[in-house]
């Protein structure tokens, strides 16, 4: 049986970087589709409401 | 980030961008609330004003009812939980905007327009636009809600409503809270000030066998009625049905609904019917001093109608209501 192969310090960064690169193309492609209001859907209006207040963020 | 809160109903969501509410059409768009199903409806029909159920206005005539997508509580018995339980995306919507419904009502001959079916809270700008166009137009407006909202949006709407059915669910918090994800203080501001604001409220309490079958609690709420809005208040008292997340509970017994509406008329309400039983004596309309049957019901048909000028035909007593 060989034994089991070390991750290097190099191959870990490699690895972090990649999963880094991936979720930064992955969020905005998850808000686009995810976001509910999508913006061709003639099934929705987008009209506005009343009754809120803006909170600081 | 700017964060906004909805002050629409009690739940007061707060909302980061792209967030919706937990009655899932009210969203953050670009900081801004948003709702998404303004005049959009998914159900539009004309129905019996019977079947909201008002029987103390304009009996025998017909409401246009629509409806959107939506709904601020989440009650586990839920009839219409296909349409008040989902995003306005997942259903088949309608382009209806206010002017188009109030014109949908002239063509059908409809007296008025009932906002029904899930919840006009969540629509409500939807609600309140066509409400003012109706009224201009000379046709009722009724809403049909659980009464799940914040005092000074309500106020608004009361100028433009004539007529509501609040559905009053049970007389517990903890019935709100677990079965239906909601308050009952905030329900019951809602009928007062209706009722203060002159608009014609009745009430619909489904009883729901072990969950608020209880006859104890029903003379609770009944009390309350006869103590804050008064004896002329209608009061339905409904037979469940076993959908959505109760399937495993029986239909509402006929003798216990009967007894419901006994304690009821015990405690002094002069109207107190039964629905979803039809040939129930619980259908009719009594005079409350000659005790004759003044309008006579089957299910949603009338067969009897002997009201002449808002009295009862026999003995001339005052009847509540709107009747022209």
């Amino acid at each position: 049986m060989e034994p089991e192969k070390q991750l290097t310090r190099r191959e870990f960064l490699n690895y972090c970087a990649k999963l880094g690169l991936g979720i930064l193309l992955l969020y905005p492609l998850s808000k686009l589709f995810s976001s509910g209001a999508k913006k061709d859907n003639p099934n929705i209006s987008r009209h506005p409401a009343k009754w809120y207040k803006d909170l600081a963020g | 980030m700017k964060i906004v809160q909805c002050l629409l109903c009690k739940k007061e969501c707060k909302l980061v961008n792209g967030q919706r509410g937990d009655c899932r059409v009210r969203i953050n768009l670009n900081n801004r609330l948003t709702t998404l199903v303004y005049g959009k409806p998914c159900a539009v029909h004309v129905d019996p004003i019977e079947k909201k159920p008002m029987f103390h206005m304009l009996p025998g005539t017909t409401a246009l009812s629509i409806a959107t997508a939506g709904c601020n509580l989440h009650c586990k018995f839920c009839q219409n939980w296909e349409i008040s339980q989902r995003e306005p995306e997942d259903t088949i919507n309608h382009d209806l905007p206010p002017a188009k419904v109030v014109q949908a009502a002239k063509n059908a001959a409809c007296r008025s327009i009932a906002y029904t079916y899930s919840e006009p809270i969540v629509f409500y700008e939807y609600t309140l636009d066509s409400a003012k166009l109706a009224k201009a137009a000379n046709i009722k407006n009724i809403m049909v809600t659980a009464g799940f909202i914040n005092r000074d949006p309500l106020l608004e709407l009361c100028k433009y409503i004539d007529g509501a059915n609040v559905d009053l669910k049970a007389f517990t918090e903890e019935y709100y809270h677990k079965i239906c994800g909601g308050e009952l203080k905030p329900v019951l501001e809602t009928i007062k000030t209706m009722h203060e604001q002159g608009v014609w409220v009745e009430i619909t309490n489904l009883l729901a066998p072990t969950l608020n079958d209880d006859m104890s609690m029903s003379k609770q709420m009944c009390n309350w009625i006869m103590d804050n809005l008064g004896a002329d208040v209608p009061l339905h008292f409904s037979r469940f049905w076993p959908t959505y997340k109760l399937k495993n509970l029986p239909p509402t017994s006929v003798e216990v609904i009967t007894e419901a509406r006994e304690t009821a008329l015990a405690v002094g309400l002069n109207y107190v019917y039964v629905g979803n039983v039809p040939g129930h004596e619980g259908n009719n309309t009594y005079c409350p001093k000659c005790n004759q049957i003044i309008i006579g019901r089957i299910g949603y048909m009338l067969t009897k109608y002997d009201i002449i000028n808002g009295t009862c035909g026999k003995c001339g007593a005052k009847i509540a209501g709107i009747w022209d």
